[in-house]
């Protein structure tokens, strides 16, 4: 497996700011990207593409929390976690609110595409805007879980930086790998939550 | 070697430009004319083709050798035309899923090969302009277009002696246009991009010289030619009403294509008239021998049949910002590009869509001014040439590619997430969309049985989750050697160039043995869509559709009139009172074609029902517009954005 941190030449640690890590992309980017060789013979060109696709993979798998998360857990063990449907612990309030949400949201979607006519609309527009309200609040909260986790991600870095090097005895037993695990878990439900909440505003919105 | 020119090859119109001394500019054809109307005209069996303004000339007079706006066509196969589309004035065929056709003269014409017409014209003038032959080109087509379509693109422009160095998107060529001037500055800027038949939204962020696509998001069939085919209709109705000629198209017989490309190109001029004046008069002298017709258009009229259309540009600009995780206060600028975006409703729409800067409006009493549209919000751009940006951005990339610009560099995305069919007819996502590119990804296939030969993989593009639903590329056969189930192991590689085109890769990850996979075309394989439709028609065909027609309409009007009587009590002492007499006049009218109906089996009128009820909307549009002014401000207040 390509080791994406050391492909961008970063440590291996669970939080990277991610203006840092653009630039950096942007940095190796110049040299490597296709439209800088067009003009060189095809075998050059062709090794230059592959190595900038690389690049750009590596960027989008680090970019990431989740992501990133999903392959440092891999890198260290050798292994994907488990894939088990389990909630993470203190986000199942969240995770019915937001189901919950969601379909009450939709039902009223639907009401408002079958409403064609001005005094129709009119009559579901408030709803409309109390709905947006809504859906606000709660993006509010699932943001605010989320930027806990990356905080708590942010303070794992020294923990990283001071285990024993890779390759080193004792270097995966110094690591607290259960916890990035359930972080990693709890992080897939943040995206999940966001995207199906912006969803909705997205709808609401048109 | 032959110098790298930018094109744009437009729906309208289309550009050639080149980059000299570090300055793109656009190059004139031996008139000065710097745009080339995307129009081509064939006169006769074997004759030369006639590209361009004289075309353009020829157009009304000879509609039906005379194609335009061919770009729709471009990569598209028969069963994605819709009947709208095909109602230009050329012929065009293409059915299930063969590929578009014009037949003219006795010949079928691709759009490929109609396009290359265009770009060959385009590179003649380039090579008198610059005394030297031209064989290399950066065209630019749509963000939002396919892989399907770049291809045609592509071929288009072989066709036409080009080798395609690179096909670019055009908002993303915009942006180029627009930050070649800005390479220290860091910012984010919106493209809106609304030509004549496509429509872009692309974000992209500057950053010392490079360009970074973040999100992009579009529709292919929407752009200018819509609003003119709206105008036409609208004008072919007041043309009937007036006892002209029926030219709607509506009754019985088509009508004759030579009348109805005048009106078109009267709606055209309109329009753009329009854009400057508040008012103009249409005036299409002997339409017949007997008949006349001249009538005042409004830009509140135009403004009317456009807004529909343009507020579905609207979902796009929020889907690409809710991809790329931006609001707009996140954003410094949105350019405008494309010649539909001079009309000033779009100008109006996007700034309350972004919420712009120093932009104003007023509705009722209310003024929506700095407090809706706060100061934080990105400014509005207009100051790029609509026209000219996107060649000149073509010529920009030209020149990265040629190696100059060595402080530019530009990152694009693919549009379109590219998946493969899995079980269940489900979409599996291998390269997301807005996935900088060029991009690789690759997928391990095994066998499912003892002795499996071979495999059949479908590759699609699109955003649904259904296969069907998304656009197919193409299948290939992935070939395994005799084992137990499960013990073969064969990868497949999916790239995405830098032209946004896919390529495939199998390779036997015991042999190592690699071959590039051809893919078949989709289109000698079986519609679905085509196959649904037919049941679809059969099984409505035992509806008893009178009825079921009825009790929609009876459900709906039953709606409205509740709706407007609430309204009607809420505002009561608001109304005026002519308007109060208008509003209970509406409310009878539909009252009484309810009481039409017939009590035994339960059925009326539909179509009579559905004009009353069309009437009353039509009369209490300017009480929703009210009311719904008040309720926004009563929420403005309740949230403390005014007094």
């Amino acid at each position: 497996m390509t080791d994406a941190y050391a492909l961008m030449g970063e440590d291996r640690r669970p939080w990277l700011d991610p203006e840092v890590l653009k630039r950096r992309f942007h940095e190796m980017s110049g040299p490597l990207h296709p439209d800088r060789h067009h003009g060189a013979a095809e075998g050059e060109r062709e090794a230059m593409g592959k190595r900038y696709a690389e690049l750009n993979a590596a960027y989008s798998v680090l970019r990431e929390p989740r992501d990133r998360l999903l392959h440092l857990i891999e890198l260290e063990t050798g292994e994907r976690p488990r894939d088990i449907q389990r909630i993470p612990p203190g986000t199942m309030e969240l995770f019915v609110e937001v189901g919950q949400m969601c379909r009450d949201c939709d039902g009223y979607l639907v009401k408002k595409g079958g409403a064609t006519s001005p005094m129709l609309r009119l009559q579901l527009m408030q709803a409309g805007l109390e709905w947006a309200d809504r859906l606000g609040e709660l993006q509010g909260k699932v943001r605010a879980v989320g930027e806990g986790l990356g905080v708590e991600l942010a303070g794992m870095n020294v923990v990283w930086a001071t285990a024993p090097a890779v390759g080193e005895a004792g270097r995966v037993g110094a690591l607290p790998m259960e916890r990035l695990e359930q972080i990693y878990r709890a992080m897939s439900y943040v995206s999940r939550w966001t995207d199906q909440l912006q969803e909705r505003v997205v709808q609401l919105a048109m | 070697m032959s110098r790298i020119v930018g094109i744009d090859l437009g729906t309208t119109n289309s550009l050639v430009a080149i980059v000299d001394s570090g300055i793109p500019y656009v190059i004139a054809d031996p008139d000065g004319q710097r745009l080339t109307p995307s129009v081509v005209h064939f006169p006769a069996p074997d004759a030369p083709t006639v590209v361009g303004h004289l075309a353009n000339r020829v157009r009304a007079l000879k509609p039906a050798t005379t194609v335009y706006s061919v770009k729709r066509f471009m990569g598209r196969r028969g069963a994605d035309i819709g009947r709208e589309e095909t109602q230009v004035t050329y012929p065009v065929e293409g059915q299930g899923n063969g590929p578009v056709t014009i037949p003219l003269h006795g010949r079928s014409w691709t759009p490929e090969q109609v396009s290359a017409e265009i770009l060959l014209k385009l590179r003649r003038d380039a090579e008198a302009s610059l005394g030297e032959p031209v064989s290399r080109a950066v065209i630019t087509v749509p963000a939002y277009f396919n892989d399907a379509q770049r291809n045609a693109t592509i071929k288009a422009g072989e066709l036409a002696g080009l080798t395609v160095e690179r096909i670019v998107n055009e908002p993303t060529a915009a942006a180029l246009a627009y930050g070649l001037d800005r390479l220290k500055e860091k910012s984010r800027v919106a493209v809106y991009d609304l030509g004549g038949g496509t429509f872009d939204l692309s974000l992209l962020e500057l950053n010392q010289g490079t360009f970074q696509v973040l999100a992009t998001h579009g529709d292919t069939r929407l752009g200018g030619d819509d609003i003119d085919r709206r105008l036409t209709a609208f004008l072919a109705r007041h043309i009937l009403d007036a006892g002209g000629p029926d030219l709607t198209g509506e009754h019985g017989a088509p009508p004759d294509i030579t009348l109805v490309s005048r009106v078109r190109e009267a709606a055209e001029k309109t329009k753009i008239r329009l854009s400057s004046e508040t008012q103009t008069e249409v005036s299409l002298p002997f339409l017949t021998p007997s008949f006349s017709f001249s009538r005042v258009v409004t830009r509140e009229e135009l403004e009317r049949i456009s807004t529909e259309l343009l507020e579905r540009t609207r979902a796009h600009c929020l889907r690409a910002l809710s991809d790329a995780r931006l609001q707009p206060s996140d954003l410094d600028q949105v350019i405008l590009v494309g010649g539909q975006t001079r009309m000033p409703l779009v100008r109006r729409l996007v700034s309350t869509w972004f919420n712009c800067a120093e932009f104003e409006e007023q509705r009722g009493d209310l003024r929506l001014g700095d407090e809706h549209h706060r100061p934080s919000g990105p400014q509005l751009n207009t100051t790029v040439n609509p026209d000219e940006a996107v060649a000149l951005g073509a010529a920009i990339q030209a020149e990265i590619l040629a190696g100059g610009f060595r402080n530019l560099l530009l990152l694009d995305v693919t549009p379109l997430s590219l998946g493969i069919e899995t079980f269940g007819g489900l979409m599996n996502v291998i390269i997301p969309r807005n996935t900088t590119i060029p991009a690789k990804a690759g997928e391990l296939f095994t066998t499912a049985v003892d002795n499996q030969r071979s495999m059949l993989i479908h590759v699609l593009q699109g955003e649904r989750e259904r296969s069907a639903d998304n656009w197919s590329l193409g299948r290939f056969d992935l070939e395994f050697e005799p084992a137990p189930k499960g013990v073969p192991r064969v990868g497949v590689q999916f790239e995405i160039d830098a032209n946004g085109v896919l390529h495939a890769l199998a390779r036997d990850v015991k042999t190592g043995h690699q071959k590039i996979v051809e893919m078949k075309s989709a289109v000698d394989v079986a519609d679905e869509d085509v196959q649904r439709m037919v049941e679809e028609s059969v099984a409505n065909a035992f509806d008893d559709l009178r009825a079921r027609q009825w009790i929609e309409a009876k459900l709906r009007a039953g709606e409205t009139l509740t709706a407007t009587r609430r309204t009607m009590a809420d505002y009561d002492a608001e109304l005026d009172p002519a308007y109060r007499v208008q509003l209970h006049q509406a409310l009878d009218e539909v009252e009484g074609v309810l009481a039409l109906e017939n009590p035994r089996n339960k059925t009326g009128d539909p179509a009579r029902l559905k004009a009353v009820t069309a009437q009353l909307d039509e009369v209490t549009r300017p009480l929703a517009e009210y009311a719904m002014d008040k309720v926004m401000e009563a929420m403005l207040k309740k949230k403390g954005l005014i007094q």
